[in-house]
């Protein structure tokens, strides 16, 4: 059991991460959530998720640059890394498993 | 849109986060939030963004931040506290490590300061010790009286019934008359359970037994319900019935053990004053100590009816009755006091009712008001806690004395220590971690110290105080505060001062005395200490003069060598078969038969008079004393006018005093053979006795009347000679026992039954005597340090001074002069607190003694004796040494 698992949310967030490629940081995940899965977002929800899985190791951070709107504060921008990518993959694979034994009414 | 960028969030919502936030998550968190709110502006409008961006701001309260927000906290102390190592990008990690290296290191450094300066280390300890051990001590006593009838599950709803007689003045008693348990029972809905306890003494004897034994020991007649309403929990027996019947009690378990010894005591039964007998239908659990109802025999209530009917009135209130209530939940307390009023009207004529009203009293307010004769006062239990913070106070002064003036001798450390790289933090700690480690140390003998004086301390002030540190959660709590407290009101000037010292200075040697932490700051600690002491004394000294002269000064009567026996069977023909027993012994003097000796502290009874003619009583109330014809001349009472009472049981005679007379608004003359009615009963004033003492110098002499009343004499006083009395106490006792073989003897010296008055004042006066030289004992260990330490750092000033002539005498007075300046500074401030206290103090008495100015040279006399003892070894001894040895040492 040496792995930590991924609360929903957190899966969301480890996912806008891929998407959002080299420009994912707070305001922007929280942007990519609310427009993808159509909910209210917290920015504070996004912070606590993305540092979780910093420190679980699905992500991996670094001091970005500064924009004007932020009033020339540095972001903390977020990339998966490997480890992350393999649960992803994996969550997927859990989650296709179950999809494939349901024997769906309609089908038959 | 242009001007979006002048929009800001709400300031306040910006101040919190920041204070929310963990620092190093601050600059991209408060990035993304502001770059979000601009977002919001444009999606929503500058309101709802506003909003927006406080919710937000109030999420960074949830744990997770809040926990990260903690942890950098500490880690920023730890920081300061961190050892000197250079940053190292994991130095993070290595903090713990470098604290508890450090840690070690002050505590090494701290074992072998101390183990060097033993003498240093005695007196502190020694200091602290004592300090210490008081305020354990007089904590747990307070914390003791505080706890009284805690226990009690229903505490809060059991209340006391207590009356106030409203005559010339209000006089109020915890005691009731005893027909109001009934009453409060059957005429109030809001009292659920209602019990009376009437106490009285007692002596047990077991008629079935054969070996006579007797014992002392009272007993209370109480209602079943008083277990329904007192958490007195039965071992055996049923609480609800067992004291239903008549003649039926319940014991204790000590008792039990002791009528019984060890058999079953239940059945068992026992005889109370050689007259009714009880079975022992209970038996109850030993008392708790910390409840005020100390009685170990309770017997059935219905009982009362055979062994003392007269009780049974309205009319009187004695002082063995008292009436415990149980309030049904909820009831208003003030609004049930103001419903009492109605007993008044319902149980006493028109008259009466404005003379009775009762009330009633918390029980957790019964232990310490003094209005109904509590156990203790609020004010003594404050005055001893603040004694306790001033001899602490005292040995924390010490502390920083001794140790501000070793830090000289200490610079080099620290001179090397600073050069090394400590910051001014680290080095302040080092010296706190010192200091707790004497505190500790301090403070393992002062708990055991306690245990010790523990047993004394209860018997001194007849208390039942238990020291168990963990038995209740605010004994652990007082004592760590202590230690705390103790630890940095001592450690931290020292170690700021300690801490402050310039490196080059400090290691050039260069620092003197007077830079070291000023020694005005010093100087002012020693005043403060010695103010205290001080004080002290000159109460001391005020209350043993007061107390002197309670008992030596003329109370107008003769109180020596006079022996009060008690009578137990007041028939006359018991009185002139003991009266003819003891006139048959030549060392007996005088006989006379009585109920309360001139001046007594119980058994005073004070009643209504009318006089002659006048249609109404007077508003005064007189003390109503009986004794035989002997009474004048036994205790050597003078008459102003008029003669003695004549031996006579038909014609009632009365000797008022000059008080009396006084207050009747006539001459002594004009009184004889008038007409009084005193306690309903006519009689003719056949004298006037001049004034004597009837009570403790506290009080004025009140009117007072004696009246022969052979059936009332429940005393007889014996006027002994002198000369050998171990041999007449014995032939009295001898005497005593042959005329009353069924009683128990015990007896009593006029002079010391006299004492009971002062009882309080004694106790004060012990306590008082072992402050103050507990206080003045601390004082000089400190003068002693530093007079030690000033004679090593004068060494050679010394030496130049005695090769250039100096005698002897003027390097004493080199040591002296300061210490007697600061010791006449101290009494200037000492003595009119002194002064106001006790004026105070002898207020309290209507006679007492003058303040003056002897007593006030005594004590700056005593302390100046004290503190030349402690001083002049040591000064001598540097005076005497030779100087060469003192220049050559360099």
């Amino acid at each position: 059991m040496g792995r930590s698992y991924l609360g929903e949310f957190e899966e969301l967030v480890l996912l806008a991460v891929t998407v959002l490629n080299t420009g994912a940081y707070g305001v922007s995940i929280a942007e990519e959530l609310r427009q993808r899965a159509n909910r209210t977002i917290s920015l504070s929800a996004v912070h606590i998720a993305l540092y979780r899985l910093e420190e679980k190791g699905y992500v991996t951070s670094e001091m970005g640059g500064a924009t004007l709107s932020r009033g020339g504060r540095k972001k903390r921008l977020f990339s998966i890394t490997t480890a992350g990518r393999e649960m992803l993959a994996e969550i997927q694979e859990v989650r296709a498993q179950f999809w494939n034994a349901i024997v769906t009414p309609a089908q038959s | 849109m242009k001007n979006k960028n002048h929009i800001s969030p709400p300031r306040w919502a910006d101040k919190l986060f920041k204070l929310l936030c963990p620092p190093e998550l601050f600059e991209e968190l408060q990035g993304d939030l502001h770059e979000q709110f601009e977002l919001d502006i444009d999606r929503v409008g500058v309101k709802a963004a506003k909003k927006i961006y406080t919710l937000e701001a109030l999420k960074f309260t949830k744990p997770y931040f809040l926990k990260k927000r903690i942890l950098t906290l500490k880690r920023a102390k730890s920081q300061q506290l961190k050892a000197n190592t250079p940053k190292s990008p994991k130095a993070e990690n290595r903090q713990p490590i470098a604290l508890t290296i450090m840690l070690q290191n002050y505590l090494t450094t701290a074992r072998r300061t101390l183990s060097r300066h033993k003498s240093y280390t005695v007196i502190n300890v020694l200091g602290l010790v004592l300090g210490m051990s008081c305020g354990i001590l007089i904590f747990s006593l307070v914390n003791y009286h505080v706890g009284f009838d805690k226990f009690h599950t229903k505490a809060d709803r059991i209340y006391r019934v207590t009356s106030e007689l409203h005559n010339e003045t209000v006089i109020k008693y915890g005691n009731v008359p005893q027909p109001i348990g009934a009453a409060m029972r059957d005429d109030y809905s809001f009292v659920e359970k209602a019990s009376m306890l009437i106490s009285f003494g007692g002596s047990i004897s077991f008629p079935s037994r054969k070996d006579n034994a007797k014992f002392s020991d009272g007993v209370s007649y109480t209602e079943p319900d008083f277990f329904g309403i007192m958490d007195f929990p039965f071992v055996a027996g049923n609480p609800k019935t067992a004291l239903s019947q008549p003649n039926t009690a319940v014991i204790t378990e000590e008792l039990a053990e002791k009528y019984f010894h060890g058999e079953n005591a239940i059945g068992k039964s026992f005889r109370l004053d050689n007259k009714t007998d009880f079975t022992v239908t209970g038996i109850l659990k030993n008392l708790p100590e910390n409840t005020d109802i100390r009685q170990q025999i309770y017997v059935s209530y219905p009982t009362i009816s055979q062994t003392t009917p007269w009780l049974n009135t309205w009319g009187g209130i004695m002082s063995v009755t008292q009436a415990y209530v149980l309030l049904k939940p909820g009831t208003d307390a003030n609004k049930a006091d103001k419903a009492m009023a109605s007993i008044s009207t319902k149980y006493y004529n028109a008259k009466d009712a404005k003379t009775f009203k009762f009330h009633l009293q918390p029980l957790s307010d019964i232990h310490m008001n003094q209005e109904f004769d509590g156990a203790v006062a609020k004010s003594q239990l404050i005055a001893l806690s603040l004694i306790a913070v001033f001899l602490i106070i005292t040995a924390c002064v010490n502390f920083i004395n001794l140790a501000t003036a070793q830090a000289l001798g200490r610079s080099t450390e620290i001179g090397v220590r600073k050069v090394m790289g400590s910051r001014k933090g680290q080095l302040f700690w080092q010296f706190i971690t010192e200091t707790a480690l004497i505190t500790l140390i301090a403070f393992i003998f002062a708990i055991g110290l306690s245990y010790l004086a523990l047993p004394y301390m209860n018997e001194l002030l007849s208390t039942r105080v238990t020291l168990d540190l963990l038995k209740d959660i605010s004994q652990p709590i007082f004592i760590t505060c202590l230690l705390l407290v103790v630890t940095f009101i001592s450690g931290s000037y020292p170690g700021l001062v300690l801490a402050g010292f310039q490196p080059i200075m400090a290691l050039k040697g260069k620092l003197t005395q007077n830079q070291v932490g000023g020694f005005s700051i010093r100087k002012g600690l020693v005043v403060t200490q010695f103010a205290i002491s001080q004080t002290l004394l000159i109460a001391t000294i005020v209350v043993t003069s007061q107390m002197q002269f309670n008992s030596e000064a003329d109370m107008g009567f003769k109180k020596d060598a006079i022996v009060i026996l008690p009578v137990p069977e007041t028939t006359t023909t018991k009185q002139s078969a003991m009266r003819a027993r003891f006139s048959q012994l030549p060392e007996v003097e005088k006989i006379t038969f009585l109920n309360v000796p001139p001046a007594s502290p119980q058994n005073n009874l004070d009643t209504g008079l009318r006089y002659a003619g006048r249609p109404e009583d007077e508003k005064f109330n007189i003390f109503y004393k009986t004794g035989d014809p002997e009474y004048l001349s036994t205790f050597g009472l003078k008459l102003v006018a008029g003669r003695n009472l004549a031996q006579s049981d038909t014609t009632r005679e009365y000797l008022l005093n000059e008080t009396a007379i006084k207050k009747l608004g006539i001459e002594p003359e004009e009184a004889i053979g008038k007409n009084v009615n005193i306690n309903h009963r006519s009689g003719t004033i056949v004298g006037v006795m001049k004034d004597f003492h009837n009570a403790s110098f506290r009080q004025k002499i009140d009117p007072v009347c004696l009246t022969t009343r052979a059936d009332n004499y429940s005393q007889c006083a014996l006027k002994v000679s002198g000369r050998n009395l171990p041999v007449t106490l014995a032939s009295i006792e001898k005497a005593w026992n042959e005329t009353n073989p069924e009683y128990i003897y015990n007896y009593q010296f006029l002079d010391e039954h006299l004492q009971h008055f002062y009882e309080t004042d004694q106790l004060m006066l012990q306590l008082m005597w072992l402050f103050a030289a507990i206080a003045i004992f601390i004082g000089c260990l400190g003068l002693y340090g530093l007079i030690s330490f000033m004679a090593a750092q004068k060494t050679k000033e010394i030496g130049v001074r005695k090769t250039l002539g100096a005698g002897v005498g003027s390097i004493v007075w080199l040591f002296g002069k300061q210490f007697a300046q600061l010791l006449v500074i101290a009494f200037v401030i000492a003595a009119p607190i002194g002064w106001w206290l006790m004026n105070k103090y002898l207020a309290d008495f209507q006679y007492h003694i003058d303040l003056n100015a002897t007593i006030f040279i005594a004590a700056i006399g005593i302390t100046f004796l004290i503190a030349i003892v402690t001083v002049g070894y040591r000064s001598v001894k540097a005076a005497l040494m030779n100087p060469v040895k003192a220049l050559r040492s360099e």
